[in-house]
């Protein structure tokens, strides 16, 4: 159930984090940069990242009530695995060889601390 | 992830350690506050809610206002910040909670070698993606 709670957590993030990375891109547009903050933050792309990283907040707050946050918080990393991952197999960007070095000591990590929490 | 290789605003990279400080007190006061919290389960019982402690519950509603104040800095700070610094910081925050919730009584965190060993082992990896992702679209100013 732990575990379940954050792949959930995980999953919920990397949607919210590749929807805000769309919300910075719409606001970098001509027609954005003049606008006021109200009208930035009720963009579709920012709504559906903090509803992403909304319910995944209350998910981890489930989490940390199982988990001690010391070794809980560094699990959150594997969202690097996850990007990259969607970088390559979704968006066909280039992901060079110290990348996959990162993820593969990210997956390392996580995989150790899930022995120990 | 932002096209224009301009210089770091000081003011840019000044939210992005505001940011980072607001991300580990937000992680401590949730880890607080959820352990004296009863489980979701246990809000209701015979149709009537649970006495909930009101200082947990501040702490974590005050938690995630910090967390919000977190995401707003750290979007603000990318318009500038080169992600290789950014994603380091972010491993620097793990680091400080480990270190936080071990050293800190009240959290039930415990240092172990095998424990330690795997937080370093995430940290290195986020740094390692974090260098190769700033590199791909070669940068003409060092960072």
């Amino acid at each position: 159930m732990t575990w379940l709670l954050v792949i959930a957590v995980w999953g919920l993030t990397c949607l919210g984090q590749i929807a805000q990375k769309f919300a910075v891109q719409a606001w970098q547009a001509s027609e954005w940069q003049s606008r006021g903050l109200v009208r930035k933050l009720s963009h579709p792309w920012f709504i559906a990242a903090v509803m992403c990283l909304g319910l995944g907040l209350l998910l981890w707050l489930l989490v940390l009530q199982r988990l001690d946050v010391g070794t809980a918080y560094p699990l959150l990393g594997f969202n690097f695995v996850l990007v990259t991952l969607a970088a390559r197999y979704v968006f066909h960007e280039p992901v060079g060889r110290r990348h996959w070095l990162g993820v593969a000591c990210i997956v390392a990590g996580v995989a150790l601390l899930g022995t120990q929490s | 992830m932002n096209g224009a290789p301009g210089k770091t605003s000081p003011l840019d990279l000044a939210l992005a350690w505001v940011s980072m400080a607001l991300a580990c007190t937000a992680q401590l006061a949730m880890r607080w506050g959820m352990m004296h919290l009863p489980a979701p389960s246990k809000w209701v019982i015979d149709g009537t809610i649970a006495s909930l402690d009101p200082g947990a519950l501040a702490a974590v509603g005050g938690a995630m206002a910090a967390y919000a104040a977190s995401m707003l800095c750290w979007m603000t700070a990318l318009r500038s910040v080169p992600l290789a610094r950014a994603y380091a910081l972010l491993g620097v925050s793990y680091i400080l909670v480990y270190l936080a919730a071990a050293m800190l009584p009240s959290l039930g965190g415990q240092f172990t070698p095998l424990r330690t060993t795997g937080v370093l082992l995430v940290v290195i990896g986020v740094f390692l993606t974090g260098s190769a992702s700033s590199h791909a679209p070669r940068r003409t100013s060092g960072s």
